[in-house]
């Protein structure tokens, strides 16, 4: 039987005027790659937002591991389990590699404010840990011979692994990918194809947001397709393929 | 060791024969308010550079420290030393009160609260007559005393005690910015100014984290307020004049905003400058106003930055 991550419920979203998404639903189950595509505008991201708690105003019903979380805050969403990266490359710019890891790694055990100042043996055993941690995201993601880079002078397709290095690091339960093949040529996108599926290897559960079909089709578990804030069909990809209403969503109707 | 952590030890040991070597009653002045501003310095710091909130309100955290341990030794006669714990609280809890109100919102909202706290707090100075004597001011603000048992009172009105008392002051709040910087909540405080969201999405609490460095940073602005008014034994509501707080900025960006050094180099460069630049006479201010213009130009990180490259640069060559 498989177990239920996420359930999304009457989601709707409005902006101003503008529905971005208008009563969606769906369900995640554990150790999924589901994948979340449609046209531009569709809502996909507005989706990732509501999920981590960026958008406040929202309607409906969002629940993880069966409780409710849509009230919460980002960081609170963070804390229990739900991690994403985002579409724009999004790192800590002026810290090194290693540095923006040990950033991810903050719900990890802390110290407190006194350790911190006095610098006693329990914060130096913390940060150890916190390294060795840092350092096996650090070869997970293959970036291990970058630790004291600078991420923003890393090449673009590195940026977008250590995204992802990132996310790790705060222990994701489901984790939320939005586009992260976006700008890579193939063999980076065969490489995060690699990656994203050795994350379910660890048992992380994926949401994905792409628009690389080829990478779409040849990950996901299952799919569903958004058009105008409607979810308009989900299934397997093969099922999706030939779908008729996702094709007439993509190429238009026929005259 | 390190170059960074030697150069820190050779400044340290300057500053402390620095008074056999400069007996003269005004470069011991000038060492003392350098001290001062080092404190706000770091303070801000903390919060500018670290987290990337500017503060145009730091003499507010600033005043409430002198008047508060100025009006603890002059109603209750308490130890100067008690005063300037309460000066350190007090300041702390406006700090708290100032980030829990402006941190909903962020960027140009902190900064106008904070240029509006320190109004209105200059307003309560002036007016509030029954205790702060309004624009009178308070005077005869004795300086903190240690008896030492049998050999007598160590008296802190002299500036040669004064400055060791504000040296290690300058080298405890110095040591406590490298601590909390380089640890999981100088990382948190990093990654505010860094990505917010991302920050946010990985489980950092930004409000949390912004409330925290406020409090430290007031709090050890405060205490700044409280040596000012021990040492000047007179304040009056100038000590939250709008330009106090403009200076520290400066130091803090001028010296390098986001290192440990920076601020302490802001701190000696923006005290001394204005004094070098007598000479100008009437024109010192404008030259003055001027010559800041041309370091934010082209050294926008701050005179740190460029000095290390310099250094570095030699080093490889």
């Amino acid at each position: 039987m498989k177990k239920e991550i996420l359930n999304i419920q009457h989601l709707t979203v409005q902006f101003g005027g503008l529905t971005a998404v208008n009563d969606v639903a769906f369900s995640i189950f554990r150790n999924e790659i589901v994948s979340l595509i449609g046209p531009n505008g569709a809502g996909k991201t507005t989706i990732f937002n509501a999920i981590t708690g960026f958008l406040k105003r929202i309607s409906g019903m969002i629940q993880f591991e069966g409780e409710k979380v849509s009230h919460l805050k980002p960081h609170q969403i963070a804390e229990q389990g739900i991690v994403r990266t985002f579409q724009i490359t999004s790192l800590f710019p002026n810290l090194s590699v290693l540095d923006n890891i040990r950033t991810g790694h903050h719900m990890e055990e802390k110290e407190t404010f006194l350790d911190a100042i006095f610098n006693t043996k329990r914060k130096k055993r913390i940060e150890e840990e916190t390294l060795a941690k840092a350092d096996q995201i650090l070869k997970f993601i293959g970036l291990e011979g970058k630790r004291e880079v600078i991420a923003n002078n890393l090449p673009y397709g590195e940026q977008r692994l250590l995204e992802i290095g990132i996310a790790l690091a705060a222990r994701p339960k489901l984790l939320l990918l939005d586009e992260p093949s976006a700008g890579l040529n193939d063999t980076e996108t065969q490489m995060m194809k690699g990656l994203i599926k050795r994350m379910r290897d660890l048992e992380i559960t994926i949401l994905l947001v792409e628009h690389d079909m080829k990478l779409v089709m040849g990950i996901s578990d299952r799919i569903l397709v958004l058009n105008f804030g409607k979810k308009i069909a989900s299934g397997t990809p093969d099922e999706i393929r030939s779908n008729p209403e996702v094709i007439r969503a993509y190429l238009g109707e026929k005259r | 060791m390190n170059r960074d952590r030697i150069i820190t030890l050779l400044f340290l040991l300057g500053s402390l024969i620095y008074p056999i070597l400069m007996r003269d009653p005004y470069y011991m002045h000038m060492a003392i308010l350098i001290g001062i501003y080092a404190l706000l310095a770091i303070s801000l710091n903390l919060l500018l550079g670290y987290t990337g909130q500017l503060s145009l309100g730091h003499a507010a955290f600033f005043g409430v420290g002198a008047y508060v341990s100025s009006l603890f030794y002059l109603n209750l006669k308490i130890p100067v030393w008690i005063g300037m714990v309460m000066a350190l609280i007090a300041s702390g809890i406006l700090g708290y009160i100032v980030a829990k109100l402006s941190f909903k919102l962020r960027g140009a909202y902190f900064v106008i609260m904070t240029i509006g706290i320190t109004e209105v707090l200059k307003l309560v100075g002036l007016n509030w007559v029954d205790l702060t004597k309004g624009p009178m001011g308070l005077t005869d603000i004795g300086a903190p005393t240690i008896h030492l048992g049998g050999l007598g009172t160590l008296d802190f009105g002299d500036k040669i005690p004064y400055y060791y008392l504000i040296l290690s002051l300058v080298v405890l709040c110095f040591y406590l910015q490298y601590r909390l910087v380089s640890s999981s909540y100088g990382r948190a405080f990093i990654s505010i100014r860094e990505n917010e969201d991302l920050a946010e999405s990985v489980g950092i609490n930004c409000y949390k984290y912004l409330v925290i460095v406020v409090m430290v940073s007031a709090s050890i602005a405060g205490v700044a307020g409280s040596l000012y008014a021990h040492y000047v034994s007179f304040i009056d509501p100038s000590v939250f004049a709008f330009f106090i707080s403009v200076n520290v900025v400066m130091m803090v960006i001028g010296g390098g905003q986001g290192t440990l050094m920076g601020p302490i180099i802001g701190a000696i460069l923006f005290t001394l400058i204005p004094e070098w630049l007598r000479v100008f006479g009437d024109a010192r201010m404008a030259v003055y106003a001027v010559m800041v213009i041309v370091i934010v130009i082209f050294m926008p990180r701050g005179i740190l930055f460029y000095v290390t490259q310099l250094l570095n640069l030699r080093k490889k060559t």
